[in-house]
């Protein structure tokens, strides 16, 4: 249940995000395709969990729905940073870091979105609370980011390889991807026979 | 504070009303009419103001109760939803955006001033398909029976003449299993924050109503109105009376205004 502690620091999130999205209209319009679907967001560390409501305003922040979610993704609050702040958006999202259950494909368009907007939060940041706070909190992160991933990543990488190209457990991220392209090709198609059987349907009934 | 105005959406805009067809207007005695009247004047002219109002009167405040009540209200994709007194669409907005595109939000007002501002104001954000905007008083709400899932007044309840009438009209509306939610301005138990409340509602919120919308008079009905509101266990009896169960209430910010909720059997 939602308290004023709470609903406070949702409200301030959700206007500060909001502020940041209103300075790139481009990213705005592609977030307004994701109008209607809800992405659940479950940190594990520190352990929360909220979804987000795009639309063409921005996001809308929410404490629960995670029953209604289209797409779940989880993670440490690290790997979600690394996320915004990765040149590789699509390696921080579905490579080692963040699990995604649910809609791929609405994952896919989400770090789509992200590839394109260029955010650059440190600057949008900048704008609102000064440079040198801004500078510093994204220092900040910066530097616990590299941290995570120095201190973390070689074995995860060890871990990684050992399952991809020992043990053949995983997919390569390629292999994944072709998968992914092949699933929204067939469900197209499927789309497409579908739409064209009841077009006959319609012409038969009518005869 | 913050949607003190919005009490003045349903009108007429007393608390209790009599055989003789006068009503409260704060601590006066006046003629129903006559108040109605006033109160639909004030609310024409502040309409545009509403919003700014509401920030400036409760600190911005306003916006955490109602996001509250709308993460309790239990929304989902596919509701239907009834927005009572929903004034500038603070709620409505929000919902439309939990019902989705297969769900609907009945955005309810009876003063036509507010609904154009908060038509305006949702469509302006992109909020079209899901949200219809009706003119309507509370105490006979134009629905059918059985066919909202959650029904919502903020702010609303406090200024409807007859406040019994309205919620056995809202458990009518209501599905059985959905929720009616009432976030009303309440009465503290804590006496300092009773004191400094007192002594903002009638000295200070006028002077903001004077700046702002030029109209001291109306802001301090507002306050006088708030004290003529049924207190929380009071409010909750009249709900039961009126055929909703498992009500209870929530107080905010130390009672200064409590969440009503209570569900159709």
């Amino acid at each position: 249940m939602l308290d004023m502690l709470s609903s406070t620091l949702f409200t301030m999130a959700e206007g500060s995000v909001n502020a940041l999205l209103r300075n790139d209209p481009a990213s705005l319009q592609q977030l307004s395709q994701l109008d209607g679907k809800i992405i659940a967001i479950q940190l594990t560390q520190p352990e929360l969990r909220f979804a987000i409501l795009p639309n063409a305003d921005g996001l809308q922040l929410h404490s629960q729905l995670g029953l209604d979610a289209d797409v779940t993704l989880s993670g440490s609050a690290n790997d979600f940073i690394r996320l915004l702040s990765s040149p590789d958006k699509a390696d921080a999202m579905f490579g080692n870091g963040i699990s995604v259950t649910g809609n791929n494909g609405l994952a896919t368009q989400l770090q789509q979105i992200l590839s394109t907007s260029h955010i650059d939060w440190e600057g949008k940041l900048a704008s609102l609370i000064g440079d040198l706070p801004a500078h510093q909190l994204a220092g900040f992160l910066s530097f616990k980011g590299n941290q995570y991933r120095t201190v973390g990543s070689s074995l995860m990488e060890n871990l990684q390889e050992y399952l991809k190209e020992e043990s053949d457990l995983l997919p390569a991220r390629p292999q994944v991807e072709d998968f992914l392209n092949a699933v929204d090709t067939l469900r197209d198609d499927a789309d497409r026979l579908e739409a064209r059987f009841q077009a006959l349907s319609a012409r038969i009934n009518k005869d | 504070m913050a949607a003190l105005l919005s009490s003045l959406k349903t009108d007429p805009i007393m608390s209790e009303h009599n055989k003789d067809q006068t009503t409260h207007f704060g601590y006066e005695q006046v003629n129903s009419e006559d108040k109605v009247k006033r109160v639909a004047d004030v609310f024409h002219s502040v309409a545009g103001k509403y919003d700014l109002m509401n920030d400036l009167m409760s600190g911005g405040v306003h916006r955490l109760w109602k996001r509250i009540t709308i993460e309790q209200s239990g929304v989902r994709r596919g509701m239907n939803v009834l927005d009572i007194a929903g004034g500038t669409g603070d709620l409505t907005l929000r919902f439309s955006r939990l019902v989705g595109p297969t769900g609907n939000v009945v955005l309810a007002d009876i003063n036509d001033s507010m609904l154009k501002v908060g038509r305006d104001k949702l469509y302006d954000k992109g909020v079209t398909g899901n949200v219809e905007f009706v003119q309507a008083n509370a105490e006979a709400l134009p629905f059918p029976d059985n066919h909202f899932d959650v029904i919502t007044i903020a702010f609303g309840l406090r200024n409807v003449t007859d406040k019994d009438a309205a919620l056995r009209s809202m458990a009518r509306v209501l599905k059985p299993g959905g929720k009616v939610m009432v976030l009303e301005f309440s009465k503290t138990d804590n006496p300092l924050l009773t004191k400094a409340y007192d002594f903002y509602s009638f000295n200070i919120l006028p002077q903001i109503g004077q700046m702002i919308a030029g109209d001291a008079d109306s802001y301090r009905y507002l306050a006088e109105s708030i004290r003529m509101h049924p207190d929380q266990d009071t409010l909750k009896g009249m709900m039961e009376q009126a055929g909703l169960v498992n009500c209870k209430y929530q107080n905010m910010t130390g009672g200064v205004v409590a969440l009503h909720t209570g569900i159709k059997p």
